[in-house]
């Protein structure tokens, strides 16, 4: 199939290529080459001026940068646990309410809905896809922000007193929290999470479902026999997608998510924390010297969870994939 | 898929038909099971479709204040701010403000715009169009005319995905930190568009390969028999049939830039008259941009002016959306 | 003049050759609008403060031409941009055209961009710091005093719209050892006040700030002894305070919140009508936190030669003691004569008529004796 259309297949191209001139193809080649290169050459450029640029603190903080929570931009102090704390926690918020209500409706969307009401999900989603980020943001901030923090002010009365409610769910909050930053990263993946699953249920075979059926189970029954097990690398891969647009997610978390100048590792999600993209958004633009770099620093290691991210993400897809076909 | 439907509704239905009583008890538990299960996945549509009415009616409903042509076109007012404080007798009594001038009405009110924005975002998203798409596009015909199962070709391929997750900051820091800092340029349009242009590149050439996959094999062989070349084949047959494809992809991801605001943070200035605006290599802003710097300036004429921007946004971003499925589904379609 | 930088494209660099032909055209006008800078220089000086349009004319305004830039700190810039709009009023109705731009990004913002010269002159709430001084090699900058402002202790309680604090008091309020408003040293600030027991909820910047900078620098100054977290545009807050974005955030958390206090400037508080505390001044008495008190805190501070000057915890006992003060930085050498008439004639009207409406946007005016100095200070802008 390919021997054809590959140019550098073999003497049967050479032949052909005597008839036309080669120069125009060789540099089409080339062109087409170097535009593939250009990823790696910008990926390249990014790993490097970051880093070139957060060097001055890595270098004197060295492993402290990464596991210190004590972020004193004065006295030239810099440690970014509490900031990789408040991503973790956000996101995770963001993935536990997300994941539940992505697969329902893509369930939804595949088993349950007439054809008429699919079109209306997928466009509902795509939708909510395309509302920019800054716009959550402005919603959250000017709209919910008031009624968060009456709310969230009458759960963290309600929890004292009880042992570990009242330490998830402290009082003085603002209504911009741990927890509010969570619940709009959950808006913002549910979409891509919905599509990803949506499409790996499609893929189950249509004979596995209805043999189910056939043997007498429910639709609940097949779903939980049939669909879901069949498509859990599938699932993984879109969770880990949705977790690498949270991490990385600036405008509407630096918003909503409470701003604190040293964030510590607290489970206290009604109250503020920060996350890394929000401390570089509001810093980055007046820092200089070593609070620059780093902040440029915060960049460098988004940049690496990035990586490992997207190589843990094949190497789980690739774990389920395996052993499902074992299992079958 | 009509037809699995009936299907599956009759085999269900043949199940609630019992003809064993003892049979017919657990049926029951299990459909009530299978109820449930299935109200909980429609909730959760509800669920996720409830934000999107919300944001929706939010901002359409606080935008009708200020939206219009004008609004569109006219610069960013930059004494409303100072207008709002010298009104307010009340205040003036309070805070030993200045009593006297709170009584004299301003000369001009300043009115509402979001113009500079506006012109900033079709500037800034206009070139970084420009940069990704093409180089995007011949990236995606490396990788799927040339490159193939080599090495290099799936190296390429798992580094764009990695490129899809890079966080949108991290792309403005690069720039700030290449072009703005090391290189001495300074903020400007053209930095948020290198900015805006790196977020869309591994967009554009993952989607531009699942297009270029669509072309059928046949066509480069027809081609290719006739004596054409690879890079003939490619220009003259594989590209055009791939067009509405590319097309679509490619709206899709200036959708996403036209909406992004943390690359353009550190990169674009800012700018407050839509002559500024007009400029490439000139200080300049978008409406993303716009957005943010108007949610924390206060006041009663920024919030307005914030619902106003958002609503246009929304509405640019919907439209190169809409359009780019509207395309995407005439090329499924053939 | 629109472009500073040449970018490699063949374009561009047309766009630049075009420029610089512009500005070799504007070179020839040169020795006429230096002369008449120079003339409208002493003739405002000596000028009131008041009339725009009627002056604008006499004084050469219609002379003055093109578009500044600026950009910096956030404190001055409803002051920057209403007198800037004027001033292109009054230049507009002599017969001139300017256009000046104020983007208010920060201080330390403002002094970057003015290093590397891609702005005509930078507002900065602080001088420049020697880390900051290389950028600027061997350049010579001039500090124009421009306002002051006090920054209020904003602050909502149910029922006590008058609240005293001494600096001590808030040292301990804002570093969380005192957490309840009916706290021994409040009643001691505030005899006779009943307060309620509510749980005080600091509320501070998030991101990096002036006004944050200033804040602290007080409490340095002021409770030297109680005040641990030093300071600085950020600190390190006790983690039961709440950060909120800009001051606008900072207000509206202020507004919900009952029990909260917060430092703001006073427009910000204005703005959304807080209840503000007075303050315990280094004289011993309460200052209520008012444009005039602001005032009396400049006019106590000791001018430097080059102008520059810390209002903070001034001695004076009508002086309100968190008291930030800002500047406006320019080249005294200015890349062409059209640049500097222009420069000369703004910061001319801002010295001037742009003072006469301080009050009016909470900034305190500069006390005469300053602002003459600032004035006189204007001749050392030359072009070349």
């Amino acid at each position: 199939m390919q021997t054809i259309a590959d140019p550098e297949a073999g003497p049967e191209r050479s032949a052909l290529s005597a008839t036309n001139g080669s120069v125009p193809d060789t540099a089409f080649r080339v062109l087409a080459l170097a535009s593939g290169l250009l990823v790696l050459v910008i990926l390249a450029l990014i790993a490097i001026t970051t880093t070139q640029k957060a060097w001055p603190v890595l270098s004197k903080h060295q492993l402290d940068y990464f596991f210190s929570t004590d972020w004193r931009p004065n006295e030239q102090h810099f440690g970014i646990l509490g900031f990789v704390w408040g991503t973790v926690v956000a996101s995770t918020i963001g993935i536990v309410l997300a994941v539940p209500t992505s697969i329902g409706i893509a369930l939804f969307a595949t088993e349950v809905a007439p054809r008429r009401m699919r079109r209306t999900i997928t466009t509902v989603m795509d939708l909510l896809a395309s509302v920019p980020s800054v716009v959550f943001g402005l919603v959250g901030f000017l709209v919910l922000k008031p009624r968060l923090q009456n709310w969230y002010q009458a759960l963290g009365r309600w929890c004292e007193g009880i042992p570990i409610l009242h330490n998830v769910f402290g009082t003085g909050s603002s209504g911009t929290s741990l927890l509010t930053a969570g619940i709009v990263l959950a808006i913002m993946i549910t979409p891509i999470i919905t599509s990803v699953t949506r499409e790996v249920f499609d893929t189950v075979p249509r004979n596995d479902k209805e043999g189910a059926l056939a043997l007498g189970a429910t639709r609940s029954e097949m779903i939980t026999g049939v669909v879901l097990p069949h498509s859990s690398g599938g699932m993984a891969g879109a969770v880990m997608l949705g977790l690498g647009r949270a991490k990385g997610e600036t405008i509407a978390v630096t918003l909503l998510i409470g701003g604190v100048s040293n964030p510590q590792i607290t489970v206290n999600i009604l109250g503020p924390g920060d996350a890394m993209p929000s401390a570089i958004a509001r810093n980055l633009q007046e820092a200089s010297g070593d609070f620059r770099a780093a902040l440029i620093g915060l960049g460098v290691t988004l940049f690496v969870i990035t990586m490992l991210i997207n190589l843990a993400s094949r190497r789980i897809v690739g774990v389920f994939d395996q052993r499902l076909k074992g299992a079958s | 898929m009509t037809a699995t439907t009936t299907e599956r509704r009759s085999a269900a239905g043949r199940l609630a038909v019992p003809t064993d009583v003892r049979v017919a008890t657990v049926t029951g538990r299990r459909l009530a099971r299978n109820r449930v299960a299935t109200g909980a996945m429609g909730l959760a549509f509800l669920v996720a479709a409830l934000p999107l009415l919300f944001v929706a009616f939010t901002v359409v409903g606080k935008a009708t204040n200020v939206m219009g042509w004008s609004f569109l076109t006219r610069d960013i007012p930059t004494t409303a701010a100072a207008t709002e404080l010298q009104g307010n007798c009340a205040a003036a009594s309070k805070y030993g403000g200045d009593t006297a001038a709170c009584k004299k009405v301003p000369a001009a009110a300043p009115r509402p715009g979001i113009g500079p924005a506006v012109v900033g975002t079709l500037i800034t998203t206009g070139l970084a169009a420009l940069l990704a798409i093409p180089l995007g596009i011949l990236a995606a015909v490396y990788l799927n005319e040339y490159g193939r199962a080599r090495p290099l070709a799936r190296l390429v391929r798992f580094m764009t995905d990695v490129m899809v997750g890079v966080p949108s900051i991290v792309m403005g820091i690069f720039v700030y930190a290449l072009w703005v800092v090391t290189m001495g340029q300074g903020r400007s349009a053209l930095a948020a568009s290198i900015a805006l242009a790196c977020l869309m590149l591994p967009i554009v050439v993952r989607s531009s390969e699942e297009m270029l996959k669509l072309v059928p094999n046949a066509l480069r062989e027809g081609s290719a028999a006739l004596g054409s070349r690879t890079w003939k084949t490619t220009l003259r047959v594989v590209l055009p049939t791939a067009l509405p494809g590319l097309v679509s992809g490619a709206m899709l991801a200036v959708a996403r830039a036209a909406g992004e605001t943390a690359p353009v943070l550190f990169t674009i200035g800012a700018a407050a008259t839509v002559r500024q605006a007009t400029t490439v290599t000139g200080q300049s802003t978008t409406l993303s941009f716009q957005i943010y710097n108007l949610i924390t300036n206060g006041g009663r004429l920024s919030p307005q002016m914030a619902w106003g921007a958002a609503f246009t946004l929304i509405v640019l971003v919907l439209a190169l959306t809409l359009i780019a499925r509207a395309v995407s589904a005439r090329f499924m379609m053939r | 003049m629109k472009i500073q930088r040449n970018r490699l494209t063949p374009v561009l660099a047309l766009v630049a050759v075009l420029a610089l032909l512009a500005a070799g055209c504007g070179k020839s006008s040169k020795s006429s609008s230096t002369t008449t800078a120079a003339a409208d220089q002493s003739t405002t000086t000596a000028g009131s403060a008041s009339s725009t349009t009627a002056a604008g004319a006499a004084t050469g305004l219609d002379k003055v031409s093109g578009t500044l830039h600026g950009q910096g700190s956030s404190f001055q810039d409803t002051f920057e941009q209403k007198t800037a709009s004027d001033f292109a009023a009054a230049v507009k109705s002599a017969g001139g055209n300017v256009t000046v731009l104020y983007t208010k990004t920060g201080s330390s913002d403002g002094k970057k961009v003015l290093a590397d010269q891609s702005v005509d002159f930078a507002g900065s709430d602080s001088a420049i710091k020697p880390a900051e001084q290389t950028a600027f090699g061997t350049r010579k900058i001039l500090y124009f005093p421009v306002v002051g402002g006090p920054i209020s202790l904003a602050y909502k309680l149910q029922g006590v719209p008058k609240l005293r604090l001494s600096a001590d008091t808030i040292s301990k309020i804002f570093q969380a050892q005192i957490t309840s408003w009916d706290d021994a040293a409040i009643k001691a600030d505030n005899p006779g006040v009943t307060l309620p027991a509510t749980k005080i909820a600091v509320v501070h910047r998030s991101d990096g700030s002036g006004t944050t900078s200033n804040f602290t620098k007080y409490l340095t100054a002021a409770a030297p002894t109680s005040w641990k977290l030093g300071n600085g545009e950020k600190v390190n807050w006790p983690a039961s305070t709440q950060g909120a974005e800009k001051s606008s955030g900072v207000i509206s958390v202020v507004k919900q919140t009952e029990g909260a206090i917060a430092y703001a400037d006073l427009a910000d508080a204005a703005k959304e009508n807080l209840d503000v505390a007075s303050v315990k001044n280094s004289s011993g008495t309460y200052i209520a936190p008012t444009p005039d008190a602001a005032s009396a805190a400049l006019a106590a501070a000791t001018v430097k030669a080059d102008l520059t000057y810390n209002p903070i915890n001034a001695k004076a006992a009508d002086a309100y003691p968190i008291t930030s003060p800002t500047w406006i930085l320019v080249d005294a050498k200015q890349k062409s004569a059209a640049k500097a008439a222009a420069i000369k004639a703004y910061l001319n009207f801002v010295l001037t008529t742009g003072q006469a409406q301080a009050k009016s946007l909470y900034y305190s005016a500069l006390p005469k004796a300053l602002a003459d100095k600032a004035i006189t200070q204007i001749d050392q802008i030359t072009a070349g």
